[in-house]
């Protein structure tokens, strides 16, 4: 009996948190949803309440002013292909560096992390001169090559970690076999990974698509823009038009969102089938 | 036949790290020797370039205001990991249980990461604002009209609000990633461990924590770094390095330098002076964290 | 699996549009060319008014335009530097003259335009190209509204209490006191957790305590004869900080944003706010409630024969011309320009933010009482925006100084010290040279001359 207070207040506690936490993180998803739908005038106005009539024309605006559907397209080739090249290239590496023994790979894993405490914003005009020799300004291909090479130092720590606590018998039965080193590495050990994986999804993923100041040196004409740089043309010199530009941003983020909502079933719960083992 | 087979065998790491090499040395380490080089020029981006050699370092390291956003950006990052890894670790506890709406709530908690600085920014002013505010408002309704106070413009606790900003934005990241730790952990170790007797801390210190090693090695160190090489939106946003550089942090400093003040030369020399700080400082953590490593 | 597919389907979609869509855009036959690199606009209509004008432009004269609207203001001269690196073609930028002046300038980045000008200053009414004027030579021309600094008002909310517009401090303070007393609102509401914002106060206050001298005061401090920490420097820090301890204005202030400023304005929870005419525009169509009335800031020293001055400036937006562009376009470029300054153009991309002060012959002006007041009372009583005047570090110093001041963080001696220092750290670090055209070599002046200026007399209507 007293054992069943005790759950029941702990259950209490927990949602109380819990609650907590989830109005302190959707209430700014309303309050961008509303905003959205205001005029100039009520967003000022009423800040904090629904909006007292419903301007949709703030999201056909926004799509047109902002020429989000480019935009759009743009972002998701580089984010894209970006985390493509960036996700099996510092696996590679990880893995190597985690489970063998091979002269320099002390030296290799070290220079590769270095990386990681590198602030990319900072070196973009060093890093535009760089891609200004080899003639990759001004091109989404560039861009994915930057953003690829900038995600490598995290993406090789995190996957290294993950290698590193995966059991050594693993895939020494699959050698055994007559497997060979890389199709063990792909077929066995990469798949219990995954969290790896979608660790760096969300997080270099989500750098990738929000990245402002290397793009916008980067990218020369309109039709390359990234979604970043077209959330630019809301901002005047003196004034914000946060209507159209919160409705912009709607836009933009929900579908961040539902990816997310779809990933987290198999990236969270996938994860307990798996056969990881101590 | 054999000899060949032997010579791929030792060739496969370092083909594995290949591409890696390539990438990396060609967009960082090059862009990074090109910033050294230009760290030893005055040179406002326009003009041509012109030596001065060490002058640059001097510069910054006489500059009262660098050392000042160099000791806030180690408060922050100090304290943006201690309390996005509690909390974050925290909440990944509570919802890796089978209680009721989980996924609703972890999907709010992961929410902000989602969001664009603009709106954070703008967001987070205005709940602070002490006119329309919410948060003043909340307090004024519970009688609490002490602790009503600038937020962002006293000195002393507008870095405090920045970082509580910071810590909202990426606490649900770093649930996320522990809830997949935690998934991860065989029940049978839980089952055992209950077994012999052991309490729910007991429990948690003994097989929670040991088995979430790894985990909180990437956690921690994502933190770490988020605060010296990523933290300059949210800052800029919230306060722009105000009241009087109370908030100013590395980067805000280093970018105003490169683009307000068109000093690019003293600003790669900055950024040098805290790639070096990072480096010793990260190296020195990851030797504490990771003592079991493969290469010991 | 549907999931699959589906996401398959749209990668294949993002791929092929963005890899065969940049194809089309390039096939256009070979027009000369004018490029035009500037940030983006605010609004729509500002942006489709000027492709129009690139149309109507192009339809008359077969020179194509091409503008590329990226990146915030902040952002332009980094993005010009690039271009520079890039050895794109650039032949017109959209640019502040505070940039200009501050920074663009003296690194070398602009050309001298007074020679390619000379057929075109008549088009600009008397005196409004003088922030583009540094050392006697034309670096640019405004291409906008004139700007300065004012109290707007709660026209009806003052009608209510039967007060009006202070004419001096006495009256600033006793209006003050009956808004706090019988609304129990604050009487100001400032922007002061924008940075820029501060010094704006302060032109204000040193401009009555140095005896209307302030802009000549700061450029021999700028050029080293003269110290900033005198007593009227330290009398211009308090001054500002009066305002706050006198209660008009109030500490609140300084957690509150421009976007914020506004809304406690139009909900009524302040009764005057202090900014730019440029707030204008963005204030009436958010104030919907009550009628907004200007005046200028009161007098607030007793010094005999000194009158307010208040900042003021024309060429928030300015063009330029980068002084790598190429000499052989700049036939095209200066008809370009010749068709912007012609009044029908000047309207059609102007009257889109309402004009208060006709800076181009031919500009309409809006007729209002707001515009009156501010033709009639507060522009006469005008300083250059010292901010145009001292660097970007000197800026910054005001603008962490002055709040600090306010709060009682920091003491007057002490604000003119920081002021002092960061001068002469950009002498030490920099080589800042205030005069910076006496140390140009002839070398120099060649790279941002032009060699040969074209005539465009022939093109005029």
């Amino acid at each position: 009996m007293r054992k069943g207070v005790k759950t029941t207040i702990t259950y209490i506690a927990w949602y109380l948190i819990l609650i907590f936490f989830f109005i302190l993180c959707v209430e700014p998803v309303v309050w961008m949803v509303f905003g959205s739908f205001k005029d100039r005038a009520e967003f000022y106005a009423n800040i904090w309440g629904p909006p007292k009539v419903y301007h949709f024309e703030n999201y056909v605006k926004a799509w047109n002013n902002a020429g989000l559907g480019r935009k759009i397209l743009n972002s998701i080739f580089v984010t894209f292909f970006a985390l493509l090249i960036s996700i099996p290239v510092n696996s590679c590496a990880a893995y190597v560096l985690a489970r063998m023994r091979f002269k320099y790979a002390k030296l290799i894993y070290f220079y590769l992390l270095t990386g990681i405490m590198i602030p990319s914003g900072i070196m973009a005009i060093p890093t535009f001169s760089v891609a200004l020799r080899i003639n990759l300004v001004n091109s989404l291909f560039g861009l994915v090559l930057i953003f690829a090479a900038q995600s490598i130092a995290m993406g090789m720590f995190i996957m290294r970690s993950f290698f590193i606590s995966l059991p050594k018998g693993l895939e020494e039965a699959a050698l055994i076999d007559g497997c060979t080193r890389f199709k063990c590495f792909t077929h066995i050990i990469l798949p219990l990974t995954k969290p790896g994986i979608m660790t760096q999804v969300i997080f270099s993923g989500l750098t990738i698509w929000n990245e402002y100041l290397l793009s916008s040196i980067m990218i020369r004409s309109e039709n390359l823009q990234t979604i970043p740089l077209g959330l630019a043309s809301f901002v005047g010199k003196y004034t914000v038009n946060y209507p159209e530009l919160f409705a912009a941003l709607v836009i933009v983020t929900v579908p961040v969102i539902i990816i997310y909502i779809l990933a987290q079933k198999s990236f969270i719960e996938g994860l307990s089938a798996g056969a990881i083992k101590g | 036949m054999k000899d060949l087979l032997k010579k791929k065998e030792k060739a496969f790491p370092y083909l594995m790290c290949l591409p890696a090499l390539l990438l990396f040395t060609l967009f960082i380490t090059l862009p990074f020797i090109n910033g050294l080089w230009i760290s030893f020029h005055r040179w406002d981006g326009f003009s041509p370039m012109k030596w001065i050699g060490l002058k640059n370092y001097r510069f910054v390291l006489t500059d009262e205001i660098f050392w000042k956003a160099i000791s806030n950006t180690f408060i922050y990052a100090f304290f943006v990991t201690l309390i996005k890894n509690i909390i974050g670790l925290g909440l990944a506890i509570i919802l890796a249980k089978k209680i009721r709406f989980r996924t609703a709530f972890r999907t709010a908690v992961y929410m902000p990461v989602t969001f664009s600085y603009v709106v954070v920014g703008i967001l987070w002013v205005w709940i602070l604002n002490p006119n329309f505010g919410l948060l003043n408002h909340f307090l004024r309704a519970l009688g609490l009209d002490f602790l009503i106070r600038g937020w962002l413009s006293e000195p002393r606790y507008a870095l405090a609000s920045v970082i509580g900003v910071d810590i909202w934005k990426w606490i649900g990241f770093h649930m996320v990633l522990y809830l997949a730790g935690i998934q991860a952990i065989p029940k049978q170790l839980y089952e055992a461990a209950e077994i012999d007797g052991a309490s729910a801390w007991q429990r948690f210190c003994h097989v929670t924590i040991p088995q979430l090693n790894s985990t909180i090695i990437v956690n921690v160190l994502l933190s770490i770094t988020g605060a010296f090489v990523a933290n300059y939106d949210i800052v800029k946003m919230m306060t722009d390095g105000g009241p009087f550089h109370s908030t100013e942090v590395s980067l805000t400093y280093i970018v105003s330098t490169a683009f307000r003040y068109s000093s690019v030369g003293k600003a790669n020399a900055m950024s040098m002076i805290l790639f070096l700080l990072v480096l010793v400082f990260g190296l020195l953590q990851l030797k504490i964290m990771t003592r079991e490593d493969v290469y010991e | 699996m549907a999931g699959k597919k589906v996401l398959a389907v749209v990668l294949l979609v993002v791929i092929s549009s963005v890899l065969f869509f940049p194809g089309c855009s390039k096939s256009k036959e070979e027009k000369p060319l004018v490029r035009i690199l500037g940030p983006t606009k605010g609004t729509a209509e500002e942006t489709e008014a000027w492709a129009k004008v690139m149309r109507d432009f192009e339809a008359e004269t077969g020179i194509r335009v091409e503008a590329r609207w990226q990146g915030n203001w902040p952002d332009l001269p980094q993005n010009l530097s690039a271009a520079k690196m890039a050895k794109e073609q650039v032949d017109l930028i959209v640019a502040g003259a505070g940039t200009l002046r501050s920074s663009l300038v003296r690194s070398g980045a602009i050309m001298n335009i007074t020679e390619l000008m000379k057929d075109l200053v008549d088009r600009f009414n008397e005196g409004m190209l003088d922030a583009f004027i540094i050392d006697g030579k034309l670096w640019g021309f405004p291409y906008a509204d004139a700007s300065a600094s004012v109290f707007y008002y709660n026209k009806t909310l003052f009608d209510e209490l039967g007060i009006k517009p202070p004419k001096n401090y006495q009256e600033f303070l006793k209006i003050s006191k009956i808004i706090k007393e019988k609304k129990g609102i604050q009487p100001v509401i400032f922007q002061g957790k924008e940075n820029w914002a501060w010094p704006m106060l302060f032109f204000e206050t040193y401009e009555q305590t140095s005896g209307n001298t302030s802009v000549a005061k700061v450029e021999e401090f700028l050029s080293g004869k003269r110290r900033f920490s005198t007593e009227i420097e330290k009398e211009a820090f308090l001054l500002v900080k009066k305002l706050f301890d006198d209660g008009i204005f109030t500490l609140d202030s300084l957690d509150t944003d421009s976007e914020g400023m506004r809304a406690v304005f139009s909900q009524q929870k302040a009764a005057m706010f202090y900014g730019g005419t440029w707030e204008y525009g963005a204030v009436k169509d958010v104030v919907k409630d009550f009628e907004i009335g200007v005046f200028e800031f009161p007098l607030m020293v007793n010094t005999p024969g000194v009158k307010p001055g208040h900042g003021f400036g024309v060429g928030d937006y300015g063009i330029a011309i980068p002084s790598f562009a190429k000499e052989e376009n700049l036939e095209n470029t200066m008809r370009f320009v010749e068709y912007l300054l012609r009044p029908e153009v000047v309207n059609t991309i102007l009257s889109i933010n309402d004009p208060m002060v006709q800076v181009i012959k031919g500009m309409q002006v809006a007729d209002t009482p707001i515009v009156q007041t501010l033709n009639n009372e507060v522009l006469k009583n005008s300083v250059l925006f010292l901010d145009w005047i001292w660097p970007a570090e000197v800026n910054d110093a005001f603008c962490r100084c002055i709040p600090a001041v306010v709060s009682g963080n920091m003491t007057p001696g002490e604000a003119v010290k920081i002021v002092e220092e960061s001068l002469k750290t950009i002498e030490e670090e920099k080589d800042y040279k205030f005069d910076w055209w006496t140390s140009w070599t002839e070398e120099d002046w060649a790279k941002v001359t032009p060699k040969r200026v074209p005539d465009i007399k022939r093109y005029m209507k």
